[in-house]
């Protein structure tokens, strides 16, 4: 061959001392022949056996026992169906997981055929599963940092016959979600991170009675169809998805998306919702109380605006007390408002429930009152 | 290039670098050939000097991975030539002489020798019983009997249905 033709060792200038220098190598007398390589090189040698073969290191030393872990691939596969089998499986995963730094990790792979399993959480993957999804069992799904393509979806909804909850949290991948199963009862969704601009998210789900939803504000929509279970419902907006640039358009699609949640007993709206409004100038807030709900439609405010309202002039707010609740959730509403709307001029409370008595609502119109304004010039009407 | 069949490496008009061992044996590479390794290619892209003392590579290692650098710096040298070439390289060499090769090559960053070489060490290992490459590598079987027992114990998954050899 024609390297062998060359003298491909470079040329030797300078040979030193000949006699001695073969002698002078590095660790000249390893103890350990092995065990000296760093970690990184010795991950990259085991990476070239099967897993279960680099698995079986750990027990060479104690050098050795955690090191196969960070295996850049860790695959793992069982198919048996006997219990015992499939409990010393699962236990092994979870050890191997729990050890792992994960700093390596570039692929994770499990298969793991088994219709038990009735409850599953996985976090920051991308959910591929290559073979049929068959989770016969599984009655909750907890996924967060995922990636979710929209047949992935499809898949993982049609084969989960039993699913009584799902909860997806910082996902990407799809934009439409439809859980026409008889089980599905209860879908908590909680930041939807799509890149899109614009991007719309729909639900449809026929059996659901909860349903929270968290979503970026800016460039996202949210579209509730077939959701006439739905007794409990939490919305919230949030402003903030590290670009401020893009235009909030909110009002076009608000109307719909409420009279779609018209329904529900109990409504929860995340004050983000009035943060994401920062050059709102009037604000008109109306509870609408109907006794012939069993419950009554609220709004409950909670924690604070992240911005104050540097535009608002006139709040409005009618029939928005419960007497239950001691006067919430309006006094926390208005006693956040005070505090935010730096140019108030005027805010008017009015409330015409006459199941309150007047005692009752002495002490509320006081409480309201004596909330610290941030506008110097704001009056507050109570009636 | 390194080549001797042209007008010889020291008048040679393509530029070349010297290279020295630990052990301060010093050799003339054609810097087509130097730059393949990642590192020197940083060293020489932040320095005039042409020559590069390596502190932690021996003779006899750095010969080699020259050799290999020499070869895939090789235009007239077909890609099949070239992985034949990297084959036998590896092919026969005692595991000691990898373990250095490998340290080597990392750290003058050849990467693709690098793999190779630890495929070649793994290629050693694979189908062998711990006893085996604990009796090969002069591994120091640090565990108690009871530690070790309950390690196989838990980890009995992996040893499932194995056929290992012990020679």
């Amino acid at each position: 061959m024609r390297w062998a033709s060359k003298n491909p060792i470079g040329i030797l200038v300078k040979p030193t001392r000949a006699s001695s220098s073969s002698k002078k190598r590095i660790k000249e007398t390893p103890i350990d022949r092995l065990s000296a390589l760093p970690d990184s090189l010795l991950i990259r040698i085991l990476s070239n056996l099967r897993m279960q073969e680099a698995a079986m290191t750990c027990v060479l030393s104690k050098r050795w026992q955690f090191l196969w872990t960070d295996l850049p691939r860790l695959e793992f596969r069982e198919s048996s169906h006997r219990t015992e089998k499939t409990r010393e499986f699962v236990a092994w995963v979870h050890r191997t997981l729990v050890i792992s730094s994960g700093n390596h990790l570039e692929k994770l792979e499990m298969m793991y055929c088994n219709s038990s399993l009735t409850r599953l959480t996985l976090q920051g993957c991308i959910m591929a599963p290559r073979t049929t999804i068959d989770w016969k069992s599984l009655t909750k799904l907890d996924l967060s940092c995922v990636e979710l393509r929209q047949h992935v979806v499809e898949n993982i909804l049609s084969s989960c016959p039993v699913l009584i909850s799902l909860s997806l949290m910082e996902f990407w991948g799809f934009n439409c979600l439809e859980a026409h199963s008889q089980s599905l009862g209860e879908l908590i969704i909680r930041y939807w991170k799509d890149w899109n601009s614009e991007s719309l998210l729909e639900i449809s789900a026929p059996n659901l009675h909860y349903l929270e939803v968290s979503l970026y504000a800016i460039g996202r929509k949210l579209r509730l169809t077939n959701i006439s279970s739905l007794v409990d419902a939490y919305i919230n907006f949030d402003d903030f998805d590290g670009d401020a640039s893009r235009p909030v358009n909110m009002m076009s699609y608000m109307k719909e998306l409420l009279e779609n949640l018209q329904h529900v007993k109990k409504l929860e709206l995340g004050l983000g919702s009035v943060g994401i409004f920062p050059n709102l100038e009037e604000l008109v807030i109306e509870g609408v109380i109907d006794d012939s709900y069993e419950g009554y439609p609220t709004c409950s405010p909670k924690g604070d605006l992240n911005c104050d309202l540097l535009h608002l002039k006139t709040v409005d707010i009618r029939c928005f007390a419960d007497d239950r609740l001691d006067g919430e959730p309006m006094l926390t509403l208005v006693q956040l408002l005070l505090k935010r709307a730096r140019v108030l001029r005027k805010m008017v409370i009015v409330d015409e429930n006459e199941s309150i008595g007047s005692d009752v609502y002495f002490k509320i119109a006081q409480t309201l009152l004596s909330y610290p304004r941030s506008s110097r010039n704001a009056v507050v009407l109570v009636s | 290039m390194v080549t001797t069949d042209e007008k010889g490496p020291l008048t040679a008009k393509k530029k070349s670098v010297i290279i020295r061992s630990c052990d301060g044996d010093e050799f003339l590479v054609s810097e087509s050939a130097a730059v393949l390794s990642t590192s020197l290619k940083k060293i020489l892209e932040e320095k005039e000097d042409r020559l590069i003392h390596l502190s932690d590579i021996d003779n006899k290692t750095l010969a080699m991975v020259i050799a290999y650098l020499s070869t895939h710096a090789d235009d007239g040298l077909s890609d099949d030539l070239k992985r034949s070439f990297d084959q036998e390289f590896v092919s026969g060499k005692e595991f000691d002489v990898l373990k250095y090769l490998v340290l080597a090559t990392d750290t003058l960053q050849v990467t693709c020798l690098c793999y190779t070489v630890a495929k070649k060490m793994a290629d050693i290992m694979k189908n062998k019983l711990v006893e085996w490459v604990r009796r090969e590598f002069d591994i120091q079987n640090d565990y108690t009997p009871e530690a070790e027992a309950e390690i196989r114990r838990l980890d009995a998954w992996a040893w499932d249905d194995r056929q290992l050899e012990d020679d």
